[in-house]
Order: C-alpha cells, then sequence, then structure tokens
C-alpha cells in the first residue's frame, strides 16, 4: 500500500512564537525522510501536527491524497494509517513487553487472541525481544525499550511511521544498531519513514531526503549528497556546528 | 481587585464546565471501548477493594467518637435511649457518604491524579491517540463507572460499621440497653434516609473521581508546575478541590432533601 505524505503551507505558532511558518513537504512512498535543525526549531511539533497531537492553525497534511486525519482509527484486520515512536518510548510501565506491543491490536482492531498473539509474537522475534516478552519497561535496557517502542509502531503494519528522535539518549553504538534497525524493518516493512533527528551525519546512512527545518519552514529538502553542495549557505553554519562538514571532509580523500 | 475576583470567579466556572464535559466524554468514550468488563474490574478493584479497609476503619472509629459523643450529650436531657437514633441517622443521612467519598480522594483520587499525570508527561496519553485509542474512554471511563458502582457500596460499609461502632461504644461500654439501642436504628432510618445517603454517594463518586482524572489528565495544561513539580501539583489540587467539592455538594443536595 502506497503512503505519499503531503504537506502544504503548514502553520502552528503558540502565543507570539511562530514555530511552523508555512511548512511545505512531499515525503514519497517507502522513503525514509529525515528533518534536521536547530534544538526548538519546531520538528516535534510538525511530527504532533502530523500525528493529530496537535492542531495546526493552518494548512493541509495528506496521507496518498485525503486528508491524515480522514483515514481514521484501524482497520478491520489491524492495520494503521501511521505510528509514531516518541523520543522517550512512552511505553506503559505496567505492561510487560507483550502487552505493551498487543496494546494496538487489542483496542482497535478485530482480530482474536491468538492472531494477536502469533502477529506480536512475530513481531518479538524479529525485534529479537522473544526472551523479554513477560518484562516490565522498568527492566529493560534502554536499547531493548528502544525495540519494544519499534515493534508497537509496527505492529499495526502502518503505511507511514513517524519517529521523534529516535536515538536519544542512546550510546554511539546502541544510535548506530537504531538506525539499522529502522533501515532494515523499512525493507522488510516498506512504510514510509519520517524522522526528526539531530545525530548528523549517521542519519544521513539511512536517509533517502533531508529536510532542513529553519525560520518556520523548509529550507533545504533533497537528497543527503547534496547537503555538500551547500557549501555557503546558513544550512552549511548549521552542517558545520553539528561537525557535518569537518567529517565529511575527513571522509574524502 | 474586583477585577481579580471576577476573573477567578470566571475561571472557576469555565473549570467546572470543562470537568462536566471531561466526565461527559470519558463515559461516553468508555461505551466504545474494547472488553469494558475487564478495565471496570480493575477500575473497581482500584477504587473499592483497595480502599475498603481504611473505608472501614474509619468508619468504626467514627461511629465509636459518635457513641461516645453523644452520649454524653444525650444523658444530659435523659435521652440516652436516643443514642441508636442519633448514630444512624447522623452516618446514613451525612458522614457516611461524606467521609467514604473523603477517604477515597485521599487514597485512590490522589495516586489516580498521579498517575495520569505521570502518564501525561511520560506521553503514554499522547501515544494511545497516535495509536487511535480514546485516551479518555481508555483510562478515565472505566473509573468513573467503577465510582458510580463502588462509592455506594463503600458509604454502605462505613455506615453499617459506624452504627456497630456506636453500638459499642454506647451499649458495651456505657451501658445503654441493646435492645434499645437497636430498636431505634432500626425504627428511625427509613427508606428515604437511605436514598438520600446513596444519591450523595453516587454524585460524590462522580464528581471526586472527575475532578481527580481531570487534574491528572491535564498536568501538561499548568505551564508553571512543569514536570515532577506538575504532576504533584495536580494531585495536591485533585485532592482540594475534590474535598470542597464533596462538602459543597453535600449543602446543596441536603437541602434540596430535606
Amino acid at each position: 500500500m502506497e503512503a505519499n505524505l503531503s504537506i502544504r503551507g503548514l502553520k502552528k505558532h503558540f502565543g507570539d512564537n511562530k514555530v511552523l511558518d508555512g511548512v511545505d513537504l512531499e515525503v514519497a512512498d517507502a522513503s525514509v525522510t529525515t528533518i534536521i535543525g536547530k534544538s526548538g526549531i519546531g520538528k516535534s511539533v510538525l511530527l504532533k501536527c502530523i500525528a493529530g497531537l496537535l492542531a495546526a492553525d493552518a494548512g493541509r497534511i495528506e496521507l496518498n491524497g485525503k486528508p491524515i486525519a480522514s483515514h481514521g482509527g484501524a482497520a478491520a484486520e489491524g492495520a494503521h494509517c501511521f505510528s509514531y515512536m516518541f523520543q522517550n518510548n512512552a511505553l506503559f510501565d505496567s505492561l510487560t513487553a507483550f502487552d505493551n506491543i498487543a496494546l494496538p491490536l487489542r483496542e482497535t482492531t478485530k482480530l482474536t487472541a491468538k492472531e494477536i498473539r502469533e502477529r506480536v509474537e512475530a513481531m518479538l522475534e524479529q525485534v529479537e525481544l522473544a526472551d523479554a516478552a513477560t518484562r516490565y519497561p522498568g527492566e529493560l535496557s534502554g536499547g531493548m525499550k528502544k525495540r519494544v517502542a519499534l515493534a508497537r509502531a509496527l505492529v499495526t503494519k502502518p503505511q507511514l511511521v513517524l519517529f521523534d528522535e529516535p536515538t536519544t539518549g542512546l550510546d554511539p553504538e546502541r544510535k548506530f544498531s537504531v538506525f539499522e534497525m529502522i533501515a532494515d524493518y523499512r525493507e522488510r516493512f516498506g512504510f514510509t519513514a519520517l524522522l526528526v533527528s539531530h545525530d548528523i551525519p549517521e542519519v544521513f546512512e539511512i536517509s533517502d531526503r533531508v529536510a532542513w527545518l529553519d525560520e518556520g519552514r523548509i529550507k533545504f529538502f533533497g537528497e543527503p549528497s547534496e547537503l555538500n553542495d551547500e557549501a555557503e549557505s546558513a544550512l552549511a553554519g548549521f552542517l558545520n556546528k553539528a561537525n557535518y562538514g569537518r567529517r565529511n571532509k575527513d571522509k574524502t580523500p | 481587585m474586583i477585577h481579580r475576583l471576577g476573573r477567578g470567579a470566571l475561571g472557576t466556572v469555565r473549570e467546572l464546565g470543562e470537568i462536566s464535559l471531561f466526565g461527559l466524554s470519558s463515559l461516553t468514550g468508555f461505551a466504545s471501548q474494547r472488553h469494558r468488563l475487564a478495565k471496570l474490574i480493575t477500575a473497581m478493584h482500584e477504587i473499592g477493594v483497595r480502599c475498603m479497609p481504611i473505608v472501614a476503619t474509619v468508619g468504626l472509629f467514627t461511629g465509636l467518637v459518635m457513641g461516645l459523643q453523644l452520649y454524653y450529650t444525650l444523658v444530659k436531657f435523659g435521652a440516652e435511649s436516643a443514642l441508636g437514633t442519633a448514630v444512624a441517622l447522623s452516618l446514613i443521612r451525612e458522614l457516611g457518604p461524606v467521609l467514604t467519598a473523603l477517604m477515597i480522594v485521599g487514597q485512590s483520587g490522589s495516586a489516580m491524579a498521579s498517575e495520569l499525570g505521570i502518564q501525561r508527561n511520560d506521553e503514554q496519553i499522547d501515544a494511545l491517540q497516535t495509536m487511535s485509542i480514546d485516551p479518555k474512554g481508555f483510562l478515565v471511563g472505566p473509573r468513573l463507572v467503577a465510582a458510580l458502582i463502588c462509592f455506594p457500596i463503600l458509604t454502605a460499609v462505613v455506615d453499617l460499621i459506624g452504627i456497630f461502632g456506636g453500638y459499642l461504644t454506647g451499649s458495651v461500654l456505657l451501658n445503654v440497653d441493646s435492645g434499645v439501642y437497636w430498636n431505634r436504628v432500626f425504627e428511625s432510618v427509613t427508606w428515604a434516609d437511605v436514598q438520600g445517603g446513596f444519591v450523595k454517594a453516587i454524585v460524590f463518586g462522580l464528581l471526586t473521581i472527575s475532578i481527580c482524572a481531570y487534574r491528572g489528565f491535564n498536568t501538561h495544561r499548568k505551564a508553571s508546575f512543569p514536570g515532577v513539580r506538575g504532576v504533584s501539583e495536580s494531585a495536591t489540587r485533585a485532592v482540594v478541590w475534590s474535598s470542597v467539592g464533596v462538602l459543597a455538594t453535600d449543602y446543596l443536595i441536603t437541602s434540596f432533601l430535606l
């Protein structure tokens, strides 16, 4: 199933603070698009507007040509239009890993208990957490929690997955494995991914497109390789601060 | 000064309206939830079973103290035989529903406000929304329905244990004839008294659980109290508002019932 996300003229302000001031963005089906930008510039606000957690002041957000809100909840067969992976995982402390993953299926689909169990067990196998099914989030490591959150996001077979800084608080090795996991699962499940990340340049390894959010608008949108052409722009300044230019030069023979 | 008072009054009225709508949408949201019975049983355990020991203890000591105080007051008028009537009517009409509600607010209401506040701060409530699960129907609805069931039952427990406590001090310790005590209890209490007590219990249940859940659920809206302070602030305000609400509503209902 295709998942083309289109955002047109999206505006959101908090009091006098115009956080999003006419965001336009096209995310192609089955691609990984990463939104970069300074802290507090509105990247997470953009994701929350897409997910419907914040009401936009103006603009349109469409998935496959229809307003995203009209896609509604889960279909009878247990497929969601989109999923959201939160920065801090947002797992339910009082539920086991299994129950956390099963929650959206139990509450929003007509799948039988057996079907839910099979689907969750398969998902736990895929994220290599079969042994941790009965453990509570408090008993899991940071990386394991991320995988549970990812499994919960993917168990409803969403067309679009929104990742809000999925590697926050992880060491470099774990960051790399989370990115690998996203790329790997994108290949396997074929969803469209929209990421917010500060991990520059590591995140570019898995990104098909990069969008730079600055002053409430998308000021750069292109392939990661095109970032090297932005040597003189404000984007270059941002990337240099993020060590992108230096690390990229280091890589050049 | 007047401007501030007016703004405060308007804010309170607006908030009361919001709490009413919050409670209503939680109840309607619960109607469309799956596995309602399982959720209701969990909520009844939280509000009913876990509060039973404290509520029973409070009922017993209230009855004991009432027996003592009322005996020494009534004996001055030679009316100690009316002890059963005084204890039973005070408990069934007023103290039973009010004390039960205050105890449940202290035990379950504050915990509920804190739990929902933490879930709000941890984005668990947002997560439910992104999973197409109605957070109010899922988290608050079962607790409201459980309150409708548990508050009257716990009130009945307080009433019965309290009346027994009055018997212990009045008849066992202070030698009021036990036959007279129980006879006065059964003679004086009418079905209308019991009904009135249950009406109060149901109203207090809806009111307090709506206030506590609303406070916790909207922890993020208090920008001046971020993070953990917001959670503690929500729990404190939930208990204070609920307690004041119980006493104010008790006065209103009593004026209608008498």
